[in-house]
């Protein structure tokens, strides 16, 4: 499938290569398809790039390669709406914001872009560990253990 | 704003399939509670626009990539095209 992107102009792309997000992201819920891009084939800052908009892209990376006692704890209605068994069964991804000076880059750890890779669907969803910052600095790698707070906004089926 | 008084136990009905409870009233504090499709995203609204704004700030041109690469010594893009990376 051919997709404009940010970063390379115009690609040719693979099935492998796209990700379904149903809810959008927050911010940008127009977008529901998505691919991911490799900068770099060593690096772990990646692009996402929607399909729907060619100037909409955005830097992530897979948190573990920054912090890597990083603990998925996810609600079970988002493991239901991702058809996941166990966050193990998961790819994760964080949104990374690059300031002028990118020594100061942060990500979000709080909201990670949560993918099933049989489905190929994601979701951004609220983690349940306690102490997760959603502008964590990414070059200085220490986070808090990982304990479990309060549950975020539970929910329960109506049908 | 449509303005109700409920009190505990009492229920909204939102369209046919969301149904937001009162659960508890402790002082300031009240306990909701919200039965809604699986589909429908719920959030507390400060962690919502917590989210948004950092998506807004993670919207991203080369320039960016190529300044943090460049910090992680990452090195320059690849030409031409993209890597693949299943997720």
């Amino acid at each position: 499938m051919l997709v404009r992107t940010v970063p390379y102009g115009t690609v040719d792309l693979p099935p492998e290569f796209f990700v379904d997000i149903p809810e959008g992201l927050p911010g940008f819920e127009q977008n529901k398809k998505f691919c991911l891009l490799e900068h770099s084939p060593a690096g772990p800052l990646k692009w996402l790039q929607s399909v729907e908009d060619p100037d909409l892209a955005f830097i992530v990376a897979d948190p573990r390669d920054f912090f890597p006692g990083y603990r998925l704890d996810l609600a079970r209605a988002d493991l239901e709406i991702l058809a996941l068994d166990s966050p193990r069964q998961a790819s994760v991804l964080v949104m990374v914001h690059i300031p002028k000076d990118p020594a100061e880059m942060t990500c979000n750890l709080l909201a990670p872009l949560v993918v099933n890779p049989r489905t190929r669907r994601g979701a951004q969803v609220e983690v349940r560990t306690a102490g997760y910052s959603s502008d964590q600095s990414l070059l200085q790698g220490v986070i808090p253990a990982a304990v479990k707070r309060e549950a975020a906004p539970a929910r329960c089926r109506t049908a | 704003m449509l303005v109700l008084t409920r009190k505990t136990n009492e229920s909204i009905v939102i369209g046919d399939q969301i149904v937001v409870t009162v659960v508890e009233v402790r002082g300031d504090q009240v306990k909701i509670g919200i039965s809604a499709p699986s589909q429908v995203p719920i959030h507390r609204r400060e962690v919502w626009e917590e989210i948004k704004k950092g998506n807004v700030r993670s919207t991203a041109k080369p320039a960016d990539m190529d300044r943090a690469a460049k910090a992680l010594g990452q090195g320059a893009p690849k030409k031409p095209g993209p890597e693949g990376n299943r997720p």
